[in-house]
């Protein structure tokens, strides 16, 4: 079954090349405050849970007006994608800064211990987030390979013990979405792309995580690396469609997507998330044209390269307002050649 | 870099340089005293042969390459299976000038009564992330890279440097360009005086392609044992004609290494080594220590004295 049958199975509809987020978008300055102040003690869970909503209703309201098809919440909540899992699970405790790149650093969780989901992590801000718009909304956490990767293991005898244990608890959070009523799920992987001879650790976690699961998943998995040294093994992931950076490296994969027989939906990244240049919204488009000349147009999701949270909020905007212009153009190309 | 108010103060730094809201002399006060910090935690540790921390690079690649004349500096790239991130050189014409190490060095040599060791990214590495745009393939690249190291090495020389590290991790995920990888750095070290090369591979397992490793022209090789933990049998069977340096402490994960395990291995090697008399033996962390929480790096540099010191009593 197709990408599209399956949606469609679950009762969800999507336009031509419909429109998506990563999952981050830039945080308003009055959330930033306010998480340096509860940091500080100053103010209290429930009122930084205040800015968090109305900063996740703003996002909400933006995507809605410029005519995102599948929306995200934002991460509004979230420390970094790692540290956020690792602060609402057991078995983590909080590390220290190192670098992510330049003068970007995040905390690095250390596990101690065994590893235990406490329960859900991100369903209450799903429904929050759906309770603002009639599109369906992305479910979105980091998967187990990932959060091994990203994570010191100060406990488990190896990196693949870690990764079942964490893809086994992951599972607990996808049937909590699912029973919430979520049924588009991505679960981030973008660490899987970089070792080729830990491929089989990632599909199996995915495995552990996803399957048999009634929803369609997404996985963000292949970016700022080498792509092509776990392929084709890679498409072994139990998911429905990937998500990839390709506006960072200049669209140099994607001839080699189709030669390796992909026949997953692809999320396609048409926007640079590193730079604080909005793209041009007719650089974006032709980034699709290249895509659909490539890979059959149902198949295409556009969609930044990676999270928009180290942009501002202005460029967060403005990148995406490319990506709705860019794919409505398009999509009114394609429908007048029907 | 990470923890301390030190450290914050110069993350503030560089982004404050980066917006103009200090300029580049505020901005090297800053750097400088952080650098002073970092080499006394290093003595502090007992570390015998220190560096700058590499405080004043932005990034491991982006901040040597961009100093040279023709680079511009592109997109992001994974630093091979880390999650640090690295921005790609892109090679627009003939690299020219200079990658600046020996001015970093000559800022760092005089906080320090140590021996202050220089570390420079190697010309295939560099070449291996780097993006072509004057029709220039690997190789070609490689060797103009190589060039200028080669007029770095004799700046560090003249600028009193003793020991310089050329790091090749890229040779271990691409073993088959090891003849590539010694006709360039023989012509980067073709006028390094007095210097002594140190080359560093990590990130791979060194084991598979030893035989290559020990015809490099260096005067070390600095070796990560903990990717290939099968390379202590290794040195221990093959042996080798120059000193080693023997990167024992797992710089990528915070546990703390096991001071008599890696302490009796290295006693074997040290053992292998002067049976074939080679005396010289260096003890180092298995790749560079930002992968680390700072505080988690200061304690595994006092682990590695702890390692070296029960490898000595265990000899004595």
């Amino acid at each position: 079954m197709n990408g599209r049958e399956k949606l469609k199975r679950l009762g969800i509809e999507l336009p031509m090349l419909p429109i998506t987020a990563v999952g981050s978008y830039a945080k308003p300055e009055e959330l930033t405050k306010a998480r340096a102040k509860f940091v500080r003690g100053d103010i209290s869970s429930d009122e930084l849970r205040k800015y968090q909503e109305e900063a996740t209703a703003m996002w909400m309201g933006f995507q809605n007006e410029i005519g995102v098809d599948v929306p995200v919440d934002g991460e509004m909540y979230r420390t970094d994608m790692v540290e956020y899992f690792a602060e609402e699970m057991d078995g983590f405790e909080k590390g220290g800064w190192v670098r992510s790149y330049g003068n970007r650093y995040y905390r690095k969780p250390i596990i101690t211990s065994e590893i235990r989901w406490r329960g859900p992590i991100t369903v209450d801000w799903w429904k929050f987030a759906q309770s603002l718009t009639d599109k369906p909304v992305k479910g979105m956490f980091t998967g187990g390979y990932t959060t091994m990767d990203w994570s010191f293991n100060e406990h488990y005898p190896n990196r693949k013990a870690v990764a079942l244990a964490l893809a086994l608890e992951f599972r607990k959070e996808v049937e909590a979405l699912v029973e919430a009523g979520c049924k588009i799920i991505q679960v981030d992987e973008p660490a899987v792309s970089v070792r080729a001879d830990e491929i089989d650790i990632a599909i199996e976690a995915m495995q552990i995580t996803c399957e048999g699961i009634d929803a369609y998943f997404i996985t963000h998995a292949l970016e700022y690396g080498y792509p092509q040294t776990v392929f084709p093994d890679v498409l072994e992931l139990a998911v429905d469609n990937f998500d990839m950076e390709f506006a960072n490296s200049d669209f140099a994969f994607l001839e080699g997507l189709r030669d390796f027989g992909f026949d997953k939906d692809l999320s396609l990244g048409v926007v640079d998330v590193h730079t604080h240049v909005i793209d041009d919204t007719d650089e974006v488009e032709q980034r699709i044209r290249k895509a659909i000349d490539i890979l059959p147009a149902e198949t295409i999701w556009p969609d930044p390269d990676c999270g928009l949270k180290t942009r501002t909020v202005e460029e967060s905007m403005g990148k995406m307002r490319a990506i709705a212009e860019a794919t409505k153009r398009v999509r009114a190309d394609i429908s007048s050649r029907v | 870099m990470g923890e301390g108010s030190s450290a914050q103060r110069l993350r503030r730094a560089y982004a404050n340089r980066e917006t103009g809201k200090i300029d580049d002399n505020e901005f090297e006060t800053i750097a400088r005293d952080y650098v002073a910090e970092v080499i006394k935690e290093q003595e502090d540790a007992g570390i015998d042969l220190v560096t700058d921390g590499l405080v004043y690079w932005y990034d491991l690649l982006a901040h040597p390459a961009r100093r040279l004349d023709n680079i511009t500096i592109n997109g992001l790239v994974r630093f091979f299976d880390t999650n640090t991130y690295v921005r790609q050189p892109e090679v627009n014409g003939k690299i020219g000038g200079s990658f600046g190490i020996a001015d970093d060095f000559k800022k760092a040599k005089s906080q320090t009564t140590k021996e202050l060791k220089a570390v420079i990214p190697g010309p295939y590495t560099l070449a291996r992330h780097s993006i072509s745009k004057s029709n220039g393939d690997l190789s070609s690249m490689a060797m103009a890279y190589a060039e200028a190291l080669g007029r770095e090495l004799e700046a560090l020389n003249a600028a009193g440097a003793t020991v310089v590290q050329i790091e090749e991790p890229s040779l271990l995920k691409f073993p088959d360009d090891a003849e590539m990888v010694r006709n360039v750095l023989k012509r980067a070290v073709a006028s390094k005086g007095n210097l002594s090369i140190s080359l560093a591979t990590y990130f791979g397992d060194a084991s598979t392609i030893y035989g290559e490793l020990i015809n490099m022209p260096c005067d070390m090789l600095a070796l990560d044992l903990i990717y290939g933990p099968g390379l202590f049998e290794t040195i221990v069977q093959h042996g080798s004609d120059r000193p080693i340096a023997l990167g024992v402490i797992d710089a990528r994960n915070t546990k703390l290494d096991d001071t008599r395990d890696v302490a009796a291995k290295v006693g074997r090697i040290v053992d292998g080594l002067d049976a074939k008399g080679v005396s010289e033996v260096h003890l180092q962390p298995s790749n560079g220590l930002e992968f680390l929480p700072r505080d988690r790096a200061k304690r595994k540099l006092e682990r590695l004295a702890e390692i070296r010191d029960a490898v000595a009593k265990a000899g004595a």
